[in-house]
Order: C-alpha cells, then sequence, then structure tokens
C-alpha cells in the first residue's frame, strides 16, 4: 500500500477543499502537489502529480491541433505548442465539451504578445474556427428556387429568408483563404498579400456535407447579413442604394437570392 | 429479476472512432455493437451526427461520457444532462456510462478524469449525485473505475470497496475497465485480482479493455497501443468471476487500421470463448 508523506498529519480535508487545492496546484502548477497526496511505491508525489498536470495541457493542446491544423502548421509543432500552452493557462476550458476550447484563440491571438504584431495569425485562426463552426452547425434543408419563381409580385417586398445556420461571414485583410488551402496541404503557403480593403468571404456546409468557402461583393456581403437580421427584400434594396443606381437595387438582390438559393444557403422564404 | 438476470449481453464491441466511418459503412464490419463518446455527438448537426445515425441505423450502440463529473463538488450541469438525454432519445443507447470521478470545479472543467478520496463523505456526495442523475436520465447509468496516479492521505478504504459501496448504495450499474484495474494496482502496489475478487457480480454490466504506456515506475493509461499480455490474463479471470459480459476495446490514439482493432477484438472473442468452455 501507498506510504504517507508525513504520517503525523494525514492531511485531513473535505472533498471541496481537496478539489479546490488540487485544480489550484494543477493550473497553477505549482511545484509542491498539494499535502494530502501521498508517495507511491515506485514515484513520488511530485512526480505522480505531475502526470495530471502534463496530461491536462496535452490534452488541450491536442484539441488545438485538431481545431487548428494550419495555424499548426504555419507556427511549427514546437512555436505552437509553446501557444497551446499558454492559451490554456489563459483561457482555460469551462464548456463540456472540449469541442468549444479553441473558441477564444483567435481573440487570444489579437490582444497577447508576440501574437498580436502577426494580425495575419489571428486571422488565419478566425477563418479555421469559422470552417470549424461551419462543420457541425445545426441541420438546415435547403430550399428549392420554385417558392421564389411562384412568389406574386406584389408580395416581393415582404420577402424575408430563412439562412442555413452553417453559414459564417468573415472579413479578411489579407489571402488567408488562399494560404489556409495550402498549408491544409503541409505546402509553403503563398506570401502573405495585404488587400487595401477588408473582403468579405462566406463559409458554409453543402448538402453533402462538405465545408465551402468564397469571397463575395461588398454589396451582397451586406444583402445576406440585412436578410440574416430578419429584414425584408424592401429594406435590402433600399440599403443597397448607397452603392448602387436605385434601378439596378431589385434585380442586383433577386440575382443574389437565385445564386444564394443554388448554393443551398437558403432554407426558408416567406413573406410575413 | 434480478441484475444478473436483466444484464443484456452485446457481445464484443469497438469504441466508434471518426476515422472508421466510412469504413464501418462500406463493409459493415463483424463488430456486435459500438461504445460512442457521448460529448463528441452533443452538436447540433454536420458530420458527426449523420454519421452516428447511419451507423447505429445497423448497430446496438451504448452512450460513454466524459463529462458528468459524477464526483465533483460543482453542482451537476442540467444543461449537459438535458443534451445528453436527448442525445439517448435520439439513439436509443443501450445504456449510458461515465466515469467514477471528479473533473473540474469553479466552473472549470479539466478534461480529465480525477481520482476521488476513497471516503465516506465521498460515497455520500456521489450517491446522492447518481440517484439524481438516473432520475433525470429515467434510466440506471453505468459508473467506470478509472486508471488513477496519485492516492490521497485521508482514504479510508480500498478503491473497489469505494466502487462498490457506490453501486450499492446509489443503485447503479458498473463498468468496469480492466486496463485500469491493472493500471492502478500497478501504479498504488495493489493485487488486480484482490481487487476484481471484490467486486459484486452482479452490478457489472461491461468490460473496457485498452493499452497503455509502461514508463517503468508508472503506468500511463494512454488508450494507444494494443491490450498486453497480462490484461488478457485479468480478463480472462474477470470473464471467469463476472461472466459473459459486454466487452469492448477502446482506442483513442495512434487509431490504426479497422483490421487490426478487428484483430484485437477476435483475442478477445478467443479468451472470453475458453473460460466458457472450461467452465
Amino acid at each position: 500500500m501507498s506510504s504517507i508523506r508525513n504520517a503525523s498529519q494525514p492531511h485531513a480535508c473535505t472533498l471541496t477543499e481537496l478539489q479546490q487545492a488540487f485544480q489550484l496546484a494543477l493550473l497553477e502548477k505549482q511545484d509542491e502537489p498539494p499535502p494530502f497526496i501521498v508517495n507511491a511505491p515506485k514515484a513520488s508525489a511530485a512526480e505522480r502529480f505531475g502526470v495530471y498536470m502534463e496530461a491536462y495541457r496535452l490534452r488541450l493542446v491536442e484539441a488545438l491541433t485538431a481545431d487548428y491544423p494550419a495555424v499548426n502548421e504555419w507556427l511549427g509543432d514546437e512555436t505552437f505548442d509553446r501557444l497551446g500552452r499558454a492559451y490554456a493557462d489563459a483561457c482555460p476550458s469551462a464548456h463540456f465539451s472540449i469541442r468549444w476550447f479553441g473558441s477564444r484563440l483567435p481573440s487570444f491571438l489579437a490582444e497577447t504578445a508576440p501574437y498580436d504584431s502577426q494580425p495575419h495569425l489571428q486571422e488565419l485562426a478566425a477563418f479555421e474556427w469559422a470552417l470549424s463552426e461551419a462543420f457541425d452547425a445545426a441541420e438546415g434543408s435547403a430550399a428549392t428556387q420554385e417558392p421564389l419563381a411562384a412568389l406574386e409580385p406584389m408580395l416581393w417586398p415582404m420577402l424575408k429568408l430563412r439562412l442555413h445556420p452553417s453559414l459564417r461571414c468573415i472579413d479578411l485583410s489579407y489571402n488567408t483563404p488562399g494560404r489556409w488551402q495550402a498549408l491544409n496541404r503541409k505546402e509553403p503557403p503563398p506570401d502573405l498579400e495585404t488587400r487595401l480593403e477588408r473582403q468579405p468571404w462566406v463559409v458554409w456546409r453543402r448538402r453533402d456535407l462538405k465545408i465551402f468557402f468564397r469571397s463575395m461583393p461588398k454589396t451582397e456581403a451586406w444583402s445576406l447579413n440585412a436578410f440574416r437580421q430578419e429584414r425584408c427584400f424592401a429594406d435590402v434594396c433600399e440599403g443597397l442604394c448607397e452603392w448602387l443606381d436605385e434601378e439596378q437595387v431589385a434585380v442586383t438582390a433577386a440575382g443574389y437570392l437565385q445564386s444564394w438559393l443554388s448554393e443551398g444557403w437558403v432554407v426558408g422564404i416567406g413573406t410575413e | 429479476m434480478s441484475d444478473l438476470e436483466q444484464r443484456p449481453n452485446l457481445g464484443f464491441g469497438l469504441g466508434l472512432r471518426k476515422e472508421h466511418y466510412e469504413n464501418v459503412l462500406a463493409d459493415h464490419p463483424a463488430v456486435d455493437w459500438f461504445e460512442v463518446i457521448t460529448e463528441n455527438y452533443l452538436v447540433a448537426g454536420g458530420k458527426p451526427l449523420h454519421y452516428l445515425d447511419r451507423i447505429r441505423a445497423d448497430y446496438p450502440m451504448v452512450m460513454h461520457g466524459v463529462s458528468l463529473c459524477i464526483g465533483g463538488t460543482d453542482p451537476l450541469n442540467i444543461e449537459y444532462l438535458r443534451q445528453v438525454k436527448a442525445l439517448a432519445a435520439r439513439i436509443e443507447p443501450e445504456w449510458i456510462s461515465d466515469h467514477l470521478c471528479w473533473t473540474g470545479i469553479n466552473g472549470l472543467n479539466l478534461h480529465d478524469l480525477l481520482p476521488l478520496p476513497y471516503t465516506e463523505e465521498a460515497i455520500r456526495h456521489v450517491v446522492e449525485r447518481v440517484g439524481r442523475v438516473q432520475e433525470f436520465l429515467g434510466r440506471r447509468i453505468l459508473l467506470e473505475n478509472v486508471s488513477s496516479y496519485v492516492s490521497y492521505a485521508h482514504s479510508e478504504m480500498a478503491e473497489w470497496e469505494f466502487l462498490e459501496a457506490v453501486a450499492e448504495r446509489a443503485d447503479c450499474l458498473i463498468l468496469l475497465d480492466i486496463n485500469n484495474i491493472y493500471v492502478s494496482a500497478f501504479n498504488h502496489g495493489f493485487d488486480p485480482r484482490l481487487y476484481l475478487d471484490n467486486v459484486p457480480v452482479e452490478r457489472v454490466w461491461q468490460f473496457h479493455l485498452a493499452g497503455h504506456l509502461n514508463l517503468g515506475d508508472t503506468i500511463i493509461d494512454t488508450h494507444d497501443d494494443a491490450v498486453i499480455e497480462s490484461v488478457w490474463k485479468l480478463y480472462e479471470a474477470a470473464v471467469r468471476r463476472f461472466g459473459a459480459v459486454s466487452t469492448m476495446i477502446e482506442r483513442d490514439d495512434n487509431i490504426p487500421p479497422f483490421a487490426e482493432l478487428l484483430a484485437e477484438l477476435a483475442m478477445a472473442r478467443r479468451v472470453a470463448g475458453q473460460v466458457a468452455l472450461v467452465a
């Protein structure tokens, strides 16, 4: 049986005290394990507690590796491991599923030295997280073109859309999607290019469950966002007048709708 | 009817891993059932649930959770339980299991299966929570013995006594992990046979088998390698004591081709078959 480190002080504590002390020592990487942990026949209490301290961080870094393979590829394993451990210390998991542990990595990169001096890194992480969100977002059954074709012209202004839950819109300042594609194939990425204006992109899950992304003109991105906010077709047309001639707006917006329908982005059409 | 008479024997199963989804659907391998990690499917949609539903159509399943935190001193996470219950309604598992451990406090999840002190206080605490979980889910759960690396100065009993007390008083069932017994026996210096001989036969509804990493002075429960000979021997002793119990092999890392896991599962069938023949 195990030997007690200090038999004169059995270190009795309540279950809550034990868990508080254990977790604190683990999170703060304390040199000494909590006093209630005893030496084992073949290893010291510190060595054995070290198993938990290391396993905790390894598991979290492994979860990040799965969510951010391109960031990992860009930084290399050693730097990514250092990043993952720093992130685990700063943003411990509070969710029952480890799937959500990495959700704050993009903002961590944006706010923490030395990563904050590389905004393209934060953008790559945000793009990867959007991909992962699209991967297991809720289902949505894509609407067909028929209800739109059959819509009475007088009802068009009231038209509203429900969009696929996997759609994620993201504005990018760099050639991040192209770099992601190369890194994902473990190839050297193209040189970093900065856009004069942030480019809207959309990420979504297709009917065959594959994840796709494409860029959009600013007007299309604005329209998509307006429909997401439950604005009607007339509101969208009015808003588009900021960029387009009044005669063009209805045709342009109707064109967007058709392409969104064919891409499976629309799951509901209504006129309420 | 006693627990032993009620105990279903699902046969020999494997853990369902995403690396094998396509393989399972295409080849319909000779696996009697699959165990799924509950949390992997507590998502809104997409590939995980798509494959889960399709594979469930062909195979019996059990749900195995890692975040119930039955021994934790934070309040039970009701939102988690609600999602577990919804998943169970979706896939109708034969049973739901989790671990006899704690996983975090103060709202944090350390995503590790941390050992409890073997005290009367911990028994009372866990028993009360198991009662509430079983009432919420409308079914009895299985609790699994975890591998551990540390022991606590104020533990009042052996691990198997703790496990028995929890199972008996909470009226829950046991998922006995044979590899975890071996790992903990090595790490803490007890006789694994003594552990086996003191677990109540009628409460054990499932066995786990897995590989581990032996560092010489400590064994780490890595689930990244084949089951070793000593664990097969312990499994043989377990089958002799507990009878025909649903058995599965866990592989969570270093995932090999499916055929390799099938060969390992055939080994489990052979070991259990030989015990049955002798009996």
